[in-house]
C-alpha cells in the first residue's frame, strides 16, 4: 500500500506546488465519497483477516495465522487453479463469440438488432439458481453426464452477456467513416478490423473480457450444478472462500 | 515521402484478398454465438416453461399437465403481488439509479485523471469487483450493524442518539444491491468518457456554455452507450438477486430471485420456482424493452 501511495502522489503534488493550498473540488470530493463506497468492505474484510483471535474491526492483535491457514489448505489451492482454468477459457471463449455479433448488429436495422441484442442479456433476465438448474437438465439430456465441457458451456452462457453489452456500447459510438476510410485506400478486410475497427473498440472488448472472467471466477450456482464429480468439494469449498487474504470471512459467514 | 511506397506495398498484399471467403467467415462468426445462445440458453428456457406448467407432488418428479396453477397461485395472491413483485421492480430500480450516479461521478473523475492513475483507480474498481459477493456483503455487515463502524462514529459525533438499524431492513438490502453494483457501471463509462474528444468540450466552452451545460449538452449525451451498457447489466443483476436479499435482508426483503431460491432449494417446488422465474424474466425483459425504447428516442436527436 505503502509504495503505491509513493508512486502516485507525486505528480499531483508538482502541478498543485505553485498554488500551495487548494480546497478540493465539488467533484473530488463527490469521487472520493464514491471510490470509498467501491473499496470501503473490503478493506474492513482484508483488515478483520489480519485478527490474530476473533473477528473485529479495527483489528487487535495483528497476525498472518488466517492467511496461512487458507493457503496451507490444498482445497483451496486445487479450486483456486480449476476456477481460473475454468474462467480464463469461458470468458476468452464468450469474448470472442461477443466480437461479431456487436460488429454484426450494428450494421443491421436498428430496431431488429436492438431486440436481438437483448436475446443475448437473456441469461442474466432469469436468477442464477433457476438458469443453472434447468441449464443441467438441458446437458444431462443431451450429453448424458456432466463433463468439463459442460462447466465450460455453462460459464460460457453465463459470462457472454457482458461482452455483448459493453462491446456494443462502443460500437454504436464508433464512426462507419473510418473503416470505410480505410476500404477506400485499398485495406482488406481483415486488416481494416485489426488495424482500425480493434484498437477503436478496445476499451469496451477490455471491460467485457474482464466483467466475463470475473463473473466466472465468482460463480457458485453454475458451477455447482455442472461440475464433473472429481471437482465437487473443491468448488463448493471455494465458493465461500475466495480470495487467500479473507480465510477468516469464511469462518464468521458461516 | 518514405511512407508511400511501403502503403502501396501493402495495398499490393491487402487487395488479392478473396472478397466472397471473408464474406462466409464473417456469416459463420455470427453464426455460431447464434446457434450456441439458441440452444444453451433457449434449451433451458423452454425447460422451465415446461416445469412450470407441470403439477407438484411431494416425493415424486414433476409431471407436465399443462395447468397454469403456480402463475395463478402467485400473480392471483395480493401478497405476492406486493410483496414480492413490488418490491422487485422498485429496488431493482432504485439501486440503478443511486449505482449510476455514484457511478457516473466516480467514471467521470476517473477518466480526466492522467492515464497512470486513471490505470490506478481502474484497477481498484476492477479488483473491488472480483471479490466474492459473500465477503463483500459480510464488510458492509461489520459497518452497518448497530454496533458497526458507522454507527459508532454517528453517535460519537452526536448527529443520532441511538444506533439506526440499516441490517435486516429494505435500506440494508438497497445500500447491498448499489454497493455490488457500481463497478459495473465505472467500468464501461471510464472508456466511454475518456474517448470523448476534449476540442468538443472545449468548443462549447468558447462558445460561453457553463461547466454544467457543457456536461448536459455534450458530454452526457455521448456517454449515453456506456450509460444503458452499465444500467442494462446493474438493472438485469439485481432484478434477480438473491444473495443479496437474503444476506443483508436476513429473509425480511422478499425478492423474486430469493423467492424462487427458496422454493427450489428449500421447499423442493421446482414447478413453483421455474413459475416465479419465468414471471421474473418476463418482468425484466418488460422493463428493459421500455428503458431502451424510452431512451432512444430521447437521446437520438443528440447524438
Amino acid at each position: 500500500m505503502a509504495s503505491i501511495a509513493q508512486t502516485s502522489v507525486p505528480p499531483v503534488v508538482r502541478r498543485r506546488k505553485a498554488r500551495r493550498f487548494r480546497w478540493p473540488t465539488g467533484l473530488e470530493i463527490a469521487a472520493l465519497i464514491a471510490f470509498l463506497f467501491v473499496v470501503g468492505p473490503i478493506i474492513v474484510v482484508a483488515g478483520a483477516a489480519l485478527n490474530a483471535d476473533e473477528m473485529a474491526f479495527p483489528p487487535r492483535n495483528l497476525s498472518l495465522r488466517w492467511m496461512i491457514q487458507a493457503l496451507q489448505e490444498r482445497n483451496f489451492m486445487t479450486g483456486a487453479l480449476v476456477s481460473f482454468v475454468v474462467a480464463a477459457c469461458a470468458s476468452a471463449c464468450s469474448t470472442l463469440f461477443a466480437l461479431p455479433i456487436a460488429l454484426g448488429l450494428r450494421k443491421a436495422n436498428t430496431g431488429w438488432a436492438r431486440l436481438l441484442s437483448l436475446t443475448f442479456l437473456g441469461p442474466l433476465l432469469v436468477p442464477s439458481v433457476i438458469f443453472a438448474l434447468a441449464l443441467y437438465q438441458t446437458i444431462m439430456l443431451m450429453f448424458g453426464s456432466s463433463s468439463f465441457l459442460g462447466l465450460f458451456i455453462g460459464h460460457v452462457i453465463v459470462t457472454m452477456p457482458y461482452p455483448i453489452r459493453t462491446i456494443t456500447a462502443v460500437t454504436e459510438g464508433l464512426d462507419p467513416a473510418l473503416e470505410d476510410a480505410a476500404g477506400s485506400v485499398g485495406a482488406g478486410p481483415v486488416h481494416t478490423f485489426l488495424h482500425v475497427t480493434l484498437p477503436l473498440i478496445k476499451s469496451g472488448v477490455m471491460a467485457g473480457f474482464l466483467f466475463a472472467f470475473i463473473t466466472s471466477w465468482n460463480d457458485f450456482s453454475i458451477s455447482i450444478f455442472l461440475s464433473p464429480a472429481e471437482f465437487k468439494d473443491q468448488l463448493r469449498w471455494f465458493a465461500h472462500d475466495v480470495m487467500p487474504a479473507f480465510g477468516e470471512a469464511r469462518l464468521a459467514a458461516e | 515521402m518514405s511512407a508511400t511506397p511501403s502503403l502501396s506495398q501493402r495495398i499490393d498484399v491487402v487487395a488479392p484478398e478473396n472478397e466472397g471467403l471473408w464474406r462466409l467467415l464473417s456469416r459463420c462468426a455470427m453464426a455460431t454465438p447464434f446457434v450456441f445462445v439458441l440452444v444453451f440458453f433457449f434449451g433451458p428456457l423452454v425447460w422451465l416453461v415446461l416445469t412450470s406448467l407441470s403439477t407438484h407432488e411431494l416425493g415424486s418428479a414433476p409431471r407436465l399437465t399443462f395447468s397454469l396453477e403456480h402463475y395463478r397461485s402467485y400473480l392471483g395472491d395480493p401478497f405476492f403481488l406486493i410483496n414480492s413483485v413490488w418490491t422487485t421492480v422498485r429496488l431493482a430500480v432504485l439501486s440503478t439509479l443511486f449505482a449510476l450516479v455514484i457511478g457516473y461521478v466516480l467514471a467521470y473523475y476517473i477518466a480526466e485523471l492522467p492515464v497512470r492513475q486513471r490505470g490506478l483507480l481502474t484497477s481498484f474498481t476492477v479488483v473491488s469487483l472480483a471479490v466474492n459477493i459473500v465477503i463483500r456483503v459480510f464488510g458492509l455487515n461489520v459497518l452497518l450493524t448497530n454496533n458497526g463502524l458507522l454507527n459508532s462514529s454517528l453517535i460519537w459525533l452526536g448527529l443520532i442518539d441511538r444506533p439506526l438499524r440499516i441490517m435486516y431492513t429494505e435500506t440494508g438490502v438497497l445500500i447491498g444491491l448499489v454497493q455490488i453494483a457500481v463497478p459495473y457501471v465505472v467500468l464501461p463509462l471510464i472508456g466511454m468518457l475518456a474517448s470523448i474528444d476534449p476540442a468538443l468540450r472545449e468548443a462549447a466552452a468558447s462558445v460561453g456554455a457553463s461547466k454544467m451545460r457543457t456536461f448536459w449538452t455534450v458530454t452526457f449525451p455521448l456517454s449515453i452507450p456506456g450509460v444503458i451498457a452499465g444500467t442494462l447489466i446493474v438493472f438485469t443483476l439485481n432484478a434477480a438477486a438473491f444473495a443479496i436479499p437474503a444476506m443483508m435482508g436476513g429473509g425480511r426483503v422478499r425478492m423474486m430471485g430469493m423467492m424462487a431460491y427458496q422454493q427450489a432449494s428449500i421447499n423442493g417446488n421446482f414447478p413453483f420456482a421455474a413459475a416465479v422465474g419465468i414471471c421474473l424474466f418476463l418482468l425484466s425483459l418488460i422493463i428493459t424493452i421500455v428503458y431502451l425504447y424510452v431512451v432512444n428516442r430521447k437521446f437520438k436527436a443528440a447524438r
